[in-house]
């Protein structure tokens, strides 16, 4: 198919100046001839018939400005240089042969907005068929992006020294808890071992009490049985005496007695020995004579034998009580501290308050008051609970002697009015014992002492808190009860005090707990 | 839509209301993203889900809300880095409006997912123009509204807009009768 002729026409020059608004014209004496319509107006001054080496300077190519080098370069990228805007022109030279004009169609060759706008150049300046304001757009939203992307790459280097801060802060924290946790630990250490020696110590003063109350409660029966020594060795040696005379005076005794000496002779018979001192033999008792014969030779004393006979059975009987008495004692201790007892078991709480008191007996009948200590026992009808027994007897125990030790201070704050002949009420302890309903039972052990402030009463169960003098107790005493009663047994200890008012303590305890602590060392 | 969208949305919010309400209009459209890339097309869901949840947070029509944001963009656009570009749009309002189709066409080249809405000014009086405004997408009229306004504070102009066609009521286009007064 053949190609169709193209068409001949050509361009006027107001259709250049719009196509082209930015071109310039020169004639071979390198004179502006012709500006496009855009240059013309941001142009400070008109650059008709001015010399185009007066107000531009070629960039590129390198090249000097003359016909011969526009001739050879003309088919160069160019770039002129306005000499009086900042503005760059790039486009080609074209060389308009048949009128002797060469023709620079051009753009300028900035991309960047504020250069333009700076030069006075609109986007309407330009012909629609010029990329350069796409170029513009482009770049525009290049650099936006750009500057997100380094706001976002600044926000990014934030985030990452506060990360690293936080990191660091972190490890500096971490190092301090462990060296704090290390610190705690041999603190919790250090304090587990002196909790150990305070309980040790106030187990140990609680067992001073007891002692002291026990040997009190000892030596009275076992004085008085080593007291009644002497008088039954004296009875004995009489009684021995009379037997000897009878053995002497009747024939069928002294072979009862050559017997039994026959067969005896080798073993030792202390009460020979230590009694009579020789053989009767040596008393020269004639052993035909009649037995008053017998008793006048031996200048027997008939009164004292006759006293002996009446006297020694009797304390034989009350060294047996006192005896007894020492079986008591030892059994109640036993009752007591329970050693038999590490486990929960069912106790009497009875017999417990009971045993404290006879340990404590000494105590309330030596107490430094005017008269003895006068126990009030209330008991009702209670049951045996299920209960740690040694741990509730150190309770008791507490309770018990501090209401002593607070009727010995009542009584001596007391003793000045007392002298002075005022009558004042006689020291007392009051317990009772009750059920509060079927699952629990109630202790109240109440004296009628010098009583307590609240600010007192609030530290009561704290540990250490004492208002004693040093050498009476280490301050645990009812810190330990406290524990003992609410955390071992799950129970409740209250304590009910005013000044002047006495003091009551107020011990509930479930008569079988449902759910117990470990057995940790109280 | 481009994020340059959406983050005028974010900054109009942020500057008019606080981050505080940002962060619950972004609860509420159940969105995560803490930026919008300005050269990064993202579903037109997006924009409406925010648009959205700014009206049911902030209490306001949508129409208000779009009205709003087409006056602020006009000088967001400037602080995102079009100053200039706006500068060689032209320097008084009907200028300025007789490029915007050109304006529009041109980034249509620059964002290949862009589909720009187009402009025709027609100067119908001494000072009075009409704009005829056309676009792919529904609902944005308010939003043209808005930047009318917003033009005219760009040049000192006091201009007045009434809405003489809806597409919305069934016209071809929306057309906006502006009679304009410099000082």
């Amino acid at each position: 198919m053949d190609q169709l002729p193209l068409p001949q026409f050509h361009l006027s020059a107001e259709l250049l100046v719009q196509l082209f608004p930015f071109h310039l014209a020169l004639n071979h004496q390198l004179q502006i001839v012709q500006v496009g319509q855009a240059l013309d107006r941001i142009y400070p001054h008109p650059l008709r018939g001015r010399l185009f080496a007066d107000h531009f300077s070629i960039n590129r190519p390198r090249m000097s400005i003359s016909i011969e080098d526009f001739l050879k370069k003309r088919q160069s990228l160019f770039l002129l240089e306005s000499r009086d805007l900042s503005l760059v022109l790039k486009g080609q030279m074209m060389d308009l042969l048949e009128s002797g004009i060469f023709l620079f169609l051009c753009s300028p060759s900035a991309i960047d907005a504020q250069k333009l706008t700076d030069a006075g150049i609109q986007l309407k300046d330009f012909p629609l068929h010029d990329v350069t304001p796409d170029l513009v757009f482009l770049q525009q939203t290049t650099q936006m992006s750009v500057k997100q992307v380094e706001t976002l790459n600044q926000q990014l280097i934030a985030s990452q020294e506060q990360l690293k801060d936080a990191l660091s802060i972190q490890e500096h924290l971490r190092f301090k808890a462990e060296k704090q946790a290390r610190q705690l630990e041999q603190q919790l250490k250090e304090l587990k071992e002196t909790q150990i020696q305070l309980v040790q110590a106030e187990k140990m003063s609680t067992l001073g009490q007891m002692i002291s109350g026990i040997v009190h409660e000892i030596n009275n029966p076992l004085h008085f049985i080593h007291g009644n020594l002497d008088h039954c060795l004296n009875y004995a040696q009489s009684l021995l005496e009379a037997c000897q005379i009878l053995l002497k005076a009747s024939p069928r005794a002294r072979e009862w007695h050559e017997i039994f000496h026959a067969n005896s002779s080798s073993s030792e018979n202390w009460l020979n020995e230590a009694t009579l001192g020789s053989d009767p033999e040596d008393q020269n008792i004639d052993v035909d004579h009649s037995l008053d014969d017998a008793v006048a030779l031996a200048s027997l004393d008939l009164e004292n034998l006759a006293f002996a006979l009446d006297d020694f059975p009797k304390v034989l009987q009350s060294m047996r009580i006192g005896s007894q008495r020492i079986r008591e004692i030892v059994e109640g201790l036993r009752q007591f501290s329970r050693l038999d007892a590490s486990a929960l078991d069912w106790f009497d709480i009875h017999e417990g308050i009971d045993n404290t008191l006879m340990i404590l007996r000494s105590r309330l009948t030596r107490a430094k008051v005017s008269s003895n200590i006068e126990i009030i026992r209330n008991y009702g009808n209670v049951p045996l609970i299920s209960c740690y027994g040694g741990q509730i007897n150190q309770v008791f125990m507490n309770i018990l002697a501090n209401a002593i030790d607070a009727l010995e201070d009542h009584n001596q704050a007391c003793e000045l009015p007392a002298r002075s002949g005022t009558k004042r009420e006689l020291p007392k302890i009051w317990i009772e014992t009750g059920l509060i309903n079927s699952g629990w039972l109630r202790i109240s052990i109440r004296d009628n002492g010098c009583g307590m402030p609240r600010d007192i009463q609030s530290k009561m169960f704290e540990p250490f808190f004492t208002t004693k003098s040093a050498h009476r107790g280490t301050g645990l005493g009812m810190s330990i009860s406290y524990k003992i009663v609410t955390e071992r047994h799950g129970g409740r200890l209250r304590c009910l005090s005013e000044p002047c008012q006495g003091t009551e303590f107020v011990i509930e305890l479930p008569i079988e707990p449902a759910q117990l602590q470990g057995k940790s060392a109280v | 839509m481009y994020g340059l969208i959406n983050s005028a949305l974010r900054m109009m919010m942020c500057e008019q209301y606080g981050q505080e309400i940002w962060d619950d209009i972004m609860t509420h459209a159940q969105l995560s993203e803490e930026h919008f890339f300005v050269m990064k097309s993202y579903p037109d869901d997006i924009t409406h889900n925010i648009v959205q949840a700014a009206t049911t947070i902030l209490d306001i029509s949508p129409t208000e809300l779009l009205r709003k944001f087409g006056h602020y963009w006009v000088g967001y656009t400037k602080t995102a880095g079009y100053q200039e570009i706006m500068n060689m749009c032209g320097d008084n309002l009907v200028d300025f409006l007789g490029s915007l189709d050109d304006l529009h066409t041109r980034l249509g080249v620059q964002f290949p997912a862009f589909r720009p809405p187009s402009f025709d000014c027609d100067q119908v009086g001494h000072h009075t123009v009409e704009l005829h405004y056309r676009s792919t997408r529904q609902g944005l009229a308010p939003m043209v509204e808005g930047l009318i306004e917003g033009l005219g504070d760009r040049f000192d102009t006091e201009v007045e807009i009434t809405q003489i066609a809806d597409r919305a009521q069934g016209d071809e286009c929306d057309t906006f009768l502006i009679h304009y007064t410099t000082d």
